[in-house]
């Protein structure tokens, strides 16, 4: 693997320190991404995910002790150009409705570029770009009101403006939440294809552990503002015991690889998906 | 985001549980109570009356029991306020000429003349105010945002008997104050989600009105939808819980007046008397 | 529940139950958002009968009307055509409609919308407020309402201030004070996570087994597997419908109405396409760990 775009370490933070509304969010943190990789960050609700990720678009700078070096940019450093990062690293949030506020769909997807500077052709083309990358044809989509959009559109459209500006690292928080599967089948297609043609590094904070399997090639686990692991998705999620530690689940399909192994078939450890059990059960009985 | 932080964790000031004579009060006859003393508060026209009442509410502090720094936590915020009137007091300030000392010169701001009338009548408007800020924090230092919501459902209910929404006012209230801490979050929310697509940077600088503006806008229309789309789910979950405005409902909860409640509200109301007769 | 004699409480009439006839029943319900220029049929012709004491799972892709139509199971809606009614009680008669409610609790997805009180137990006393219960009545509703749903202790927190878990089982607890005999859940697991999502379902099966009738709208497939029938809905119509066993077992069918399989299902229909049959009604983990075991030890 190429060596770490995104580089978080030590990090702490608390909102509304010195007063008596402190809340902790981040005791020790860290995370590390190398480029192209989809790197899946998980943990209970109220571990601190959504802070973390805002180190990675400059929105929160590190305190003592904490590092956070994200395409090159120390963050730390007083001089350091943020707006330039948020231009390079895309954030997703989990309710579409939150990110648009133009009134028609193309100028809230024209508003990033817009501000990098494009204008006229080249803008315009860059909109259609973003819209075809998300599945939102161009021609019908572009002069909709954001407001009269189905959730499904509504969550391209923004995906959409965040793409429009062709950031490096895309962070999604929590993008799919409450979407059934063939809404996240389809945000996973289009993740998959930017990945691949374009490089796109992705950083997935999520809670379901299906997705991590299905989009991960790493996954961080966060609790409580501490990172407790880290690695591959197959050796943190296979491992039963620092998963109960931790309270989450492991995947369905996990499950019922233990389910089987409890009752003496001899089946493999860390299985995560349908596929991966259905695959290792013809080899047992197959015989 | 400090905008949101405070937001979020708005409310009309903390509540200290206790069992202290003010806090067992009935929340109808507080609530009442603080409509009585705050117009005595505005009425009072002589400085030792305002002085008085003053002195009255520290020692209704003192009665309630409460911790050190509830008195502090109350009067924090409004201190700023606090100096921008006693500035424009001093300056502007109605000048009493039968106050003592309104001929006598104490400074010179330009074209002027500041008296010490004047500076003894920002004093008093200072104390005025102070007055009714610490008597809204005593009333919500006491009483349960549960308590509190009672005693307004209780007080309006009779408007329902006439044909009157009193009941539904009472509960819009609530369901307001309720949804301004998740107002915040979502309000913190949209600026996140904004904020990682400005990439103008630079520092807010208040003079820049046109950009400004723009950004709040951007702010507000998001904010809207999301109270607008609360408000429908809001509608249709008290349809799902029969609710059926104020007319023939119970409550868990049964508030009966007592001695003790009967003598503050007879307290109170001979308070504001004795200030109306002065 | 109300049983025998009907209930009067604040103008709403309660029926008992009883009888094998049906609780809710729907008849050729259409129902159509917006006016007349541009308007959504979100549910076009949808006939079922619902029994006392079921287990219902409604499922489909969005926009399939599964919302809509929890929605005029339990009185929030009224059909714009074709009649739905409970206990015999139509939801197009507006005076029975308050009756219709407290019969048929309906929990909205999300739980902070439905929270207009400052603490656990305030919430809980609200529906029984406003259905005019006797206060002392009123008591000892939510005392066991909190119990039920296992939240005894946290009577005076705040609504807001839960963990979604906990929301979830406040917003069922408000339901229950207004002793409902049928409970709909309208996606109450979509934005849990997995823990809260198991505890939820465990009180849901209790509750089930204690006589509640349950209806579910959700789109996870284990969830399903709990049920005891599915209906399936696809652009406003009931487009499959049966035991969980029978729906899963059209598995050709259900991606095109844009569902998955629950995990065991999908293994097991794997298998049978290598050629290892261990049988098309498997869909729960339990079932399938049965077939291969049975099948192991078989050849062992």
């Amino acid at each position: 693997m190429s060596a770490p775009i995104v580089q978080l370490s030590h990090l702490s933070y608390t909102y509304l320190a010195g007063t008596e509304l402190a809340a902790t969010a981040l005791v020790d943190a860290s995370l590390s991404v190398s480029e192209g990789e989809i790197v899946a960050l998980v943990g209970p609700s109220g571990a601190g995910k959504s802070t973390l990720v805002s180190f990675v678009n400059g929105l929160l700078r590190p305190e003592e002790g904490g590092r956070a070096v994200i395409l090159g940019l120390d963050t730390h450093d007083p001089a350091a150009d943020l707006s330039a990062l948020r231009s390079q690293v895309g954030l997703v949030m989990q309710h579409p409705h939150q990110q648009l506020f133009e009134r028609y769909v193309g100028d809230d997807i024209a508003y990033g570029p817009r501000q990098m500077g494009l204008s006229g052709e080249s803008l315009r083309g860059r909109v259609r770009w973003a819209m075809e990358a998300v599945g939102l044809d161009f021609e019908t989509f572009v002069d909709r009101r954001t407001f009269a959009l189905s959730g499904g559109e509504m969550r391209r459209a923004a995906l959409a403006g965040v793409l429009a500006m062709q950031p490096r690292i895309l962070v999604l928080d929590e993008a799919t939440a409450g979407l059934d599967q063939v809404g996240r089948s389809q945000v996973h297609e289009v993740l998959h294809r930017l990945q691949s043609e374009q490089g796109l590094t992705i950083v997935l904070v999520t809670n379901e552990m299906d997705e991590v399997v299905d989009m991960a090639d790493s996954v961080s686990v966060l609790v409580k503002g501490h990172t407790v692991a880290s690695g591959a998705v197959r050796e943190v999620l296979g491992d039963a015991s620092l998963m109960e530690r931790c309270g989450l689940t492991v995947p369905e399909a996990t499950e019922l690889a233990q389910d089987l192994r409890e009752h003496g078939i001899p089946i493999g450890q860390s299985l995560l998906s349908d596929g991966e059990v259905e695959e290792a059960l013809w080899h047992v009985l197959h015989r | 985001m400090a905008r949101a932080a405070s937001l979020r964790n708005a409310s009309l000031g903390r509540f200290w549980p206790g069992d202290s004579v003010v806090h067992t009060l009935d929340p109808r006859v507080k609530l009442c109570s603080l409509g009585l003393w705050t117009v005595a508060i505005v009425l009072a026209s002589r400085w030792w009356v305002t002085a008085a009442l003053f002195l009255l509410i520290a020692a209704a502090y003192r009665a309630a029991r409460l911790p050190r720094g509830a008195a502090g936590a109350v009067l924090r915020p409004v201190l700023p306020v606090l100096a921008v009137l006693a500035v424009s007091q001093l300056l502007f300030g109605y000048q009493d000429p039968a106050m003592p000392g309104a001929d006598i010169g104490v400074l010179e701001v330009g074209a002027a003349d500041v008296s010490l009338g004047r500076v003894i009548g920002a004093a008093i408007a200072i104390v005025r105010l102070l007055s009714l800020v610490m008597l809204v924090g005593l009333l919500t230092a006491t009483t349960s945002a549960s308590a509190l919501a009672s005693g307004m459902e209780r007080l309006l209910l009779p408007l329902n008997r006439i044909g009157l929404p009193g009941h539904e006012l009472a509960l819009t209230g609530a369901i307001a104050l309720r949804f301004l801490p998740i107002l915040g979050e979502e309000l913190e929310a949209v600026q996140r989600a904004q904020l990682a697509r400005d990439i103008t940077g630079g520092p807010e600088r208040p003079w820049q009105l046109a950009r400004n503006a723009r950004r709040t806008a951007a702010l507000v229309v998001p904010l809207f939808a999301d109270a607008l789309q609360r408000v429908d789910e809001i509608s249709t979950a008290l349809l799902a819980r029969c609710y059926q405005g104020g007319r023939g409902r119970t409550y868990m909860r049964e508030l009966r007046l007592n001695a003790k409640d009967l003598i503050s509200l007879a307290i109170s109301v001979g308070l504001l008397v004795i200030v109306v007769v002065l | 529940m109300p049983d025998g004699a009907p209930r009067v409480l604040r103008g709403a009439l309660f029926f008992g139950g009883g009888g094998m006839d049906a609780f809710i029943s729907v008849r050729d319900l259409h129902y159509r958002y917006g006016n007349a220029g541009e308007s959504i049929e979100a549910l076009r012709g949808v006939s079922l009968n619902i029994v006392r004491g079921e287990y219902l799972a409604i499922v489909g892709r969005n926009g399939s009307g599964k919302s809509t139509l929890a929605k005029c199971l339990s009185g929030l809606l009224s059909p714009s055509s074709g009649d739905v009614r409970v206990n015999g009680a139509s939801t197009r008669d507006a005076a029975a409609l308050v009756g219709i409610r407290a019969t048929v609790g309906m929990v909205l997805q999300n739980p902070d919308n439905q929270f207009v009180t400052s603490s656990v137990e305030d919430e809980v006393a609200f529906g029984p407020e406003n259905l005019g219960v006797p206060p002392a009545e009123i008591r000892g509703r939510v005392a066991s309402a909190i119990e039920r749903v296992g939240m005894c202790g946290q009577e005076f927190r705040d609504p807001h201030l839960l963990s979604s878990g906990e929301k979830a089982r406040l917003a069922v607890a408000a339901m229950l004070a207004m002793e409902p005999q049928c409970l709909v859940l309208d996606e109450a697991t979509a934005t849990l996570d997995p823990r809260s999502r198991g505890s939820l379902l465990a009180l849901l099966t209790q509750l089930y087994s204690a006589g509640m009738t349950i209806i579910t709208v959700t789109h996870h497939m284990t969830e399903v597997t709990r049920a005891k029938r599915v209906v399936v809905m696809e652009r406003g119509q009931i487009a499959l419908t049966g035991a969980p066993a029978e729906v899963f077992a059209r598995d050709d069918a259900l991606k095109g109405y844009g569902l998955a399989l629950p995990p065991a299902a999908a293994v097991e229909r794997g298998l049978a396409r290598r050629g290892l049959e261990l049988g098309r009604d498997v869909v729960t983990a339990e079932e399938l760990v049965r077939r291969v075991v049975a099948l192991w030890e078989g050849e062992g």
